[in-house]
């Protein structure tokens, strides 16, 4: 009795998971398309951007075809972690806390957390920020959360899951301050120049990496052997020069080192 | 009680429902109300309540004119006690509590001297045992006399009656009837809408005969029941009378 | 046989082990499935880092319940008021009403939140984000709750209006001694199902950082990786929350039974 009970929620689920054989199923690359010029969606609502390409080029490296799971970033590790989604390219930095819960390839880019404060606000640096009466904005289960938890402990701490939000509560005076990656601070700054101002020299130097599940070793292996080859092919040259031309030159006149 | 009544006009929505109502002054303990339906008997009698407006005329009682304003209306309706066919009683409320709350809340009495007086009117009306009890544990004929009961705790002027036995069986008909024949009484005065016609001629000391909006017959009962002089009052009772 | 399986006609329904006994076997089939469905995806569950953060979730808890209790006060209040509004004979009153109602019913609360966080309460000058949660879920709650109560008071037959200006009282009077408890008693259940969905819908008041219960799981989620290890605990607390509310709710239900 029990056996066919076994057997029969085994059937259910399994029909449920859509198991066939595994080298024909897609290769499923977790982001969350809300990171432009990373990872977006086009006008037509297709995925695109920097991470998509990367994407597409790994699939290509690995013969395998590849399918985007657009997915909100907090859930990208639990999803790698149940084994919905297969890897996760969505400019997530490597970081110790994660690596204890999965593993991550070589770094792909190098960058750092900026912040982007109020206009009227009086932030200098993240120093100022440690104060009671300082409010910092973070988007969920970024590493700028992280920072702000441990390392600003006596601001009053908002804590919200969209960019877009935060950057808001930046814009309408709510928060002094909102600690993202330094990209992301300088597109922000530009769409929002009359309210907000940019203190863009990083304060955590932090660089991203693919994120693969625990227990791989072979896809590990893959994917470090992509980025090498990628790199020396001069992909990445590509990709800046398609999505990021415009930033490009403006870190190089701001003195900054690209990303890349 | 004296009621008298002066070219009493009413109509909704343009269907005339009073059409000159005209009642030199009758003294009277008991006036009963019969005819056809929709001739304008519930009508007339909530005017006569206090419950409604007539565009033109004018009633008096004891030879006091019921002025039709707000104010005067509401006093009125304080004085008299009205019982209608059905839904009379609050369900949420006790049978006791039904009574009581007028007398507190209206009549300005404290809240134990309502209480005794209801016990003892319960008392007197065999209803003592349902005092507790919600409306929709009651029978509809105990419904009734609690209903008839809160008329006459107030101590009304006179109480209306208006078909107050149409939705009972005959068996709580005849409680009903019991007790309105127990107020006759005891003296009391009051205006009665029934078809019911043996206990109204039994009763009455004065009957009205309306169809059509107008008072067609009226009198002492033997005339109006049995030596109608009018063709339309001879023929509603010859027709109703057979089956009495 | 049938005895332990069917309801009884019986005056008061089956005996208490036969509904404990089949009830059992609903929940243990229940958590049979799950057990085998979590097997199957070889889920490893690890609880120490969620209990670990389990101040936030007892903290979490404990503001849901407050904003559930605040907006509950205030959305009887505003349903109140409203169902007034509506039943008024002053026209302009009755459509502010009804524009109020329809508005509110037709939108969904997610938009309703951000529009009235970011546009209407910043040009009101509200800062503190609580007070404003609080104000947008009686405002929603309570456009259903007026139509509840506006239902309860037209369902008292105009007979009773009828019998209560003929015994004397006024038309306050009628209000408070014969249509607002008779109102009150048919409308405590449905009611009561409304605050059973505020407990829920509170946590949206999530997305504009507010410190609820979903919050903050969402919050331990980010830290620890462990998504269902913090979401199971989150069912279970709302459930601690709503499941007495029903219960509640069907007692009552049973309690005021009276014909009319």
């Amino acid at each position: 009795m029990s056996k066919w009970l076994h057997r029969g929620f085994v059937l259910v689920i399994a029909l449920g998971m859509g198991c066939t054989s595994r080298e024909s199923r897609p290769l499923l690359i977790g982001m969350e398309l809300a990171y432009p010029p990373f990872e977006m969606t086009d006008p037509a609502g297709k995925p695109a951007g920097v991470s998509v390409d990367l994407a597409h080029a790994l699939g290509k490296h690995l013969g395998r075809k590849v399918r985007i799971e657009n997915t909100p970033f907090d859930g990208l590790i639990p999803a790698l972690k149940t084994g919905r989604v297969d890897l996760v390219i969505s400019s997530m930095t490597a970081t110790p806390e994660r690596s204890k819960s999965i593993d991550f390839s070589d770094s792909y880019v190098h960058t750092g957390l900026s912040i982007l404060c109020g206009i009227d606000s009086g932030v200098k640096g993240i120093a100022d920020l440690n104060h009671a009466g300082r409010t910092v904005v973070v988007k969920l289960g970024t590493t700028g959360h992280t920072y702000a938890t441990q390392n600003v402990p006596n601001a009053k701490l908002l804590v919200l899951s969209k960019e877009s939000a935060c950057v808001l509560e930046v814009v309408q005076g709510k928060a002094d301050a909102f600690l993202y990656d330094q990209l992301s601070i300088y597109m922000n700054w530009r769409r929002n120049r009359e309210t907000t101002r940019a203190i863009l020299d990083p304060f955590q130097q932090e660089s991203w990496a693919v994120g693969i599940r625990k227990g791989n070793g072979a896809m590990l292996k893959d994917v470090n052997d992509f980025l090498r080859a990628f790199r020396s092919e001069g992909g990445f040259d590509r990709l800046g020069e398609t999505h990021l031309g415009e930033m490009k030159h403006a870190f190089e006149e701001l003195g900054y080192p690209f990303i890349f | 009680m004296q009621l008298e009544i002066c070219q009493l006009h009413k109509q909704y929505n343009g269907t005339r429902v009073l059409d000159g109502i005209e009642l030199s002054p009758v003294t009277a303990h008991c006036v009963v109300l019969v005819g056809p339906s929709g001739g304008g008997k519930t009508t007339l009698l909530r005017i006569l309540a206090g419950l409604e407006r007539p565009e033109k005329g004018s009633v008096r009682f004891n030879g006091e004119l019921l002025v039709f304003e707000k104010a005067p209306l509401h006093c009125h309706r304080k004085r008299v006690g009205t019982v209608f066919q059905s839904f009379n009683l609050f369900p949420h409320l006790s049978a006791l509590q039904n009574i009581t709350l007028p007398l507190t809340r209206v009549h300005g009495v404290a809240e134990d001297a309502a209480r005794e007086t209801a016990m003892s009117l319960f008392e007197r009306f065999q209803l003592a045992d349902h005092a507790a009890k919600h409306p929709g544990q009651l029978s509809g004929g105990q419904r009734q006399r609690v209903a008839i009961v809160r008329a006459i705790a107030i101590k009304p002027r006179f109480l209306l009656f208006d078909e107050p036995t149409s939705a009972l069986d005959p068996e709580m008909t005849a409680e009903v009837l019991e007790m309105i024949g127990d107020l006759r009484e005891e003296g009391r005065d009051f205006l009665l809408v029934t078809h019911h016609l043996a206990f109204a001629r039994s009763l009455a000391d004065y009957v009205l005969f309306l169809s059509d909006g107008k008072i067609l017959e009226q009198g002492p009962p033997h005339k109006v029941f049995e030596r109608s002089e009018h063709p339309a009052c001879r023929r509603f009772m010859d027709r109703v009378l057979r089956f009495v | 046989m049938a005895r332990w399986f069917l309801h009884s006609n019986d005056a008061g329904g089956p005996s208490h082990a036969v509904r404990f006994f089949n009830l059992a076997i609903v929940c243990i089939v229940l958590s049979a499935l799950f057990y085998f469905a979590f097997r199957r995806i070889a889920y490893h569950w690890s609880w120490e880092p969620v209990w670990e953060y389990r101040q936030k979730f007892i903290t979490g808890w404990l503001v849901t319940l407050g904003l559930s209790a605040a907006a509950l006060a205030g959305s009887a209040v505003v349903g109140l008021v409203t169902a007034l509004m509506r039943r008024s004979r002053v026209l302009i009153v009755n459509y502010a009403g009804a524009l109020y109602v329809e508005l509110i019913r037709g939108t969904p609360l997610l938009v309703q939140i951000l529009l009235f966080f970011y546009v209407i309460a910043n040009a009101a000058r509200l800062e503190n984000r609580y007070v404003a949660g609080v104000v947008i879920l009686s405002l929603f709650a309570g456009a259903y709750i007026s139509e509840i109560i506006r239902a309860g008071i037209e369902s008292i037959a105009d007979s009773q209006l009828e019998s209560a200006r003929a015994i004397g009282l006024t038309p306050i009077q009628t209000y408070r001694y014969v249509v607002f408890p008779q109102a009150i008693r048919q409308t405590l259940p449905p009611l009561a199902g409304q605050f059973v969905s505020l407990i829920k819908d509170s946590s949206l008041l999530s997305i504009i950082s507010i410190s609820e219960f979903t919050l903050n799981a969402q919050e331990v989620n980010a830290f620890t990786y462990s998504t269902l290890e913090s979401y199971v605990p989150l069912a279970l607390g709302y459930l601690a929350l709503t499941l007495p509310l029903s219960l509640w709710t069907r007692r009552l239900e049973r309690r005021f039974l009276y014909a009319t």
